[in-house]
């Protein structure tokens, strides 16, 4: 019994950060099949008028479609500038490279309101308020550093020798990048672009800044939404959003311990 | 299907090499005939490397050219040389197959497919790995993927092969082994080839001809006889087999100079390599060790006394170490017979003048 005691007591502490941890997100769940217009839990009836007002609701299914365009376009714009950074810094003989890195990574360091006031500023002067290119700027801003890190820490272990070997068998510095480096440095280029997705659908600080009634991402829509009146659509909005990552993560670890297996 | 080529010479014309301040290869000359195995031999730092990388087209050259062939490469971009390396550490592309690896130089000269896979194929049974072709790198011993690197480096029919300590990762049996496919494919391809290594017995064992490189020059060239018989500086004789030196004032009469080494004089056949100090190189099995008292005997005229400090039976032959009057010391080596010296006891150590060698001494010591 002695050595059992701590034991539990461990598994109990375990068990406790557990819950604390992902409660929060589980509670959208129920609350999003309310059956009246009420954000209270535990919620009283069932419906599924939320689900259907988000895909009905241009409001809300068209905010959804500005957040993956603007997300997408993020991504490609983001893994393409920040891995060729990363490869630059990488390369550099001098000690610049680390400064020209933590310059790339500031956006991530610097609080979100404070980037968030200056790039107001500069759209107001420059018309880009509400506007599909401000969207993509801004975040590809905030989204440069994760792919510059990712693809970093990839590179890292990369043997660059490998290069020098291609060289010595015919393969010039274009075709070598993309039949040895490109191919070696996938894995950080690929979890870099994702990062760089999952941080333009998530902004909301920036964002709520340069929105225009016209043009308005999915975060934004939520946060306007709350703070005008407690709409279940918001926890239905939450859990397709829980249900689509929990999805694509369970995918991605599937595939990525297949991959090692094989 | 027979891939033999012709190689091509390697001309390198006071080549120098400088990284800021330091000079990393001092005004260098060189000739690699066609076909040749030549070693670039000498301790790390020496300069071997960097003379393979600029062959190569890895590192930039700072002044002079190199030629292959008829070509001036000194300037053309290391993938347009087509020069084979294979690397001390293999450098295998590790998310390809043996036989991507090996295709890999075909697939960039633009070979079709049907033609790559027959001279892939061929390529991996000179190495005796054609069933491994659909095994990935991380799959294979460090031997086998030495072997893969040497297929991918030959493929393409290179009249020139660079090989950078490529056994210096593996061990020594296997070492040995690989040494024996390395010559019979330098025999079978016809190709020029340029092997660096610090291990002097593996040039001796691969190579026509060795270059000894020491501080960005090169000290000698020639057979692995002609260093070890005849070596020209005492850093090749030090670097090349085992040797004494025994150092001490000196002056030359006629063809022969004396030295003067703990009060007895020695004399070594020329005279004096120039007008520093002289040291006489004696190889281990030049000297014989005898009873004290025994003199001059068939022609050894070199008698000097000392005292037995170490004593190694080696089965065929005794290894003596002998600590002389005056505080030198020499290794000798002679065949057993008889009853051994022991440890501590008065011996003589002699040798015909004519088996040393007479240097100038260049300051290198044994420790390397």
């Amino acid at each position: 019994m002695k050595l059992h005691l701590p034991r539990l007591l461990l598994g109990l502490t375990c068990l406790l950060i557990a819950i604390w941890l992902v409660a929060p997100t589980l509670v959208v769940v129920p609350m999003s099949f309310a059956g009246k217009k009420s954000l209270a839990f535990p919620p009283s009836g069932f419906s599924l008028q939320w689900y259907e007002n988000f895909f009905t609701n241009p409001q809300w299914f068209g905010s959804l479609v500005v957040s993956a365009k603007v997300a997408l376009m993020v991504a490609v714009a983001a893994t393409v500038i920040g891995t060729m950074a990363a490869i630059g810094i990488e390369r550099m003989q001098s000690r610049a490279g680390g400064l020209i890195r933590a310059v790339l990574i500031t956006p991530m360091i610097v609080p979100g309101v404070v980037l968030a006031v200056g790039i107001y500023a500069v759209y107001l002067d420059t018309q880009l308020v509400g506007t599909w290119t401000g969207y993509v700027l801004a975040h590809t801003l905030l989204a440069i550093p994760f792919v510059v890190i990712a693809v970093g820490a990839n590179l890292a272990v990369f043997d660059a020798r490998l290069e020098v070997a291609a060289a010595s068998l015919g393969a010039s510095r274009l075709a070598t990048f993309f039949t040895i480096t490109l191919p070696l440095i996938l894995p950080g280029i690929l979890s870099g672009a994702l990062f760089a997705f999952v941080t333009s659908f998530d902004e909301v600080i920036v964002s709520l800044f340069i929105t225009s009634p016209q043009l308005k991402t999915l975060p934004v829509q939520i946060f306007s939404s709350m703070t005008r009146d407690a709409d279940p659509t918001v926890a239905a909005v939450g859990s397709l959003i829980f249900m689509a990552t929990s999805l694509i993560i369970g995918l991605g670890l599937i595939f990525g311990t297949r991959r090692r297996g094989a | 299907m027979t891939l033999a080529t012709k190689g091509a010479a390697i001309d390198i014309r006071g080549v120098s090499k400088f990284y800021g301040n330091f000079t990393a290869l001092d005004d260098v000359s060189l000739r690699v005939e066609p076909g040749e195995f030549m070693s670039f031999l000498g301790p790390s730092g020496s300069g071997k490397t960097t003379t393979l990388n600029l062959i190569a087209g890895f590192t930039d050259l700072s002044t002079g050219e190199i030629r292959l062939g008829e070509r001036s490469i000194g300037h053309v971009p290391a993938h347009k040389r087509n020069i084979g390396v294979v690397f001390q550490h293999y450098a295998l592309f590790p998310h390809m197959t043996v036989a991507a690896n090996v295709a890999y130089p075909l697939k960039q000269r633009g070979m079709g497919k049907a033609e790559r896979a027959q001279a892939v194929e061929a390529s991996l049974r000179k190495v005796q790995l054609e069933s491994f072709a659909h095994r990935y790198p991380s799959e294979l011993s460090g031997g086998q993927q030495q072997r893969v690197a040497l297929a991918r480096a030959m493929v393409f029919n290179p009249s020139l092969l660079l090989m950078d300590e490529p056994l210096g990762a593996l061990d020594k049996k296997l070492r040995e082994v690989l040494q024996l496919e390395i010559k019979r494919i330098h025999r079978e391809l016809g190709s020029t080839f340029v092997y660096v290594t610090h291990d002097q017995e593996e040039a001796l064992v691969l190579s026509d001809r060795i270059a000894v490189f020491n501080k960005g020059r090169i000290e000698q060239v020639g057979t692995g006889h002609e260093l070890y018989t005849r070596p020209q500086t005492l850093f090749v004789g030090q670097f090349i087999g085992e040797s004494s030196v025994l150092r001490g004032a000196h002056r030359s009469a006629g063809d022969e100079t004396a030295l003067t080494v703990g009060g007895v004089t020695l004399t070594a056949p020329g005279t004096a390599k120039g007008d520093g100090p002289q040291v006489i190189l004696l190889r281990p099995e030049a000297a014989v060790v005898q009873a004290p008292g025994t003199g001059p005997r068939d022609g050894r005229t070199n008698v000097v006394a000392g005292t037995v400090r170490e004593m190694l039976y080696l089965g065929s032959a005794m290894k003596y170490e002998v600590a002389l009057q005056g505080g030198a010391h020499v290794t000798a080596r002679t065949a057993t017979q008889g009853s051994p010296f022991g440890i501590g006891s008065p011996v003589e150590v002699a040798w015909n003048p004519k088996d040393s060698t007479l240097l100038a001494d260049d300051g290198s010591t044994a420790a390397l």
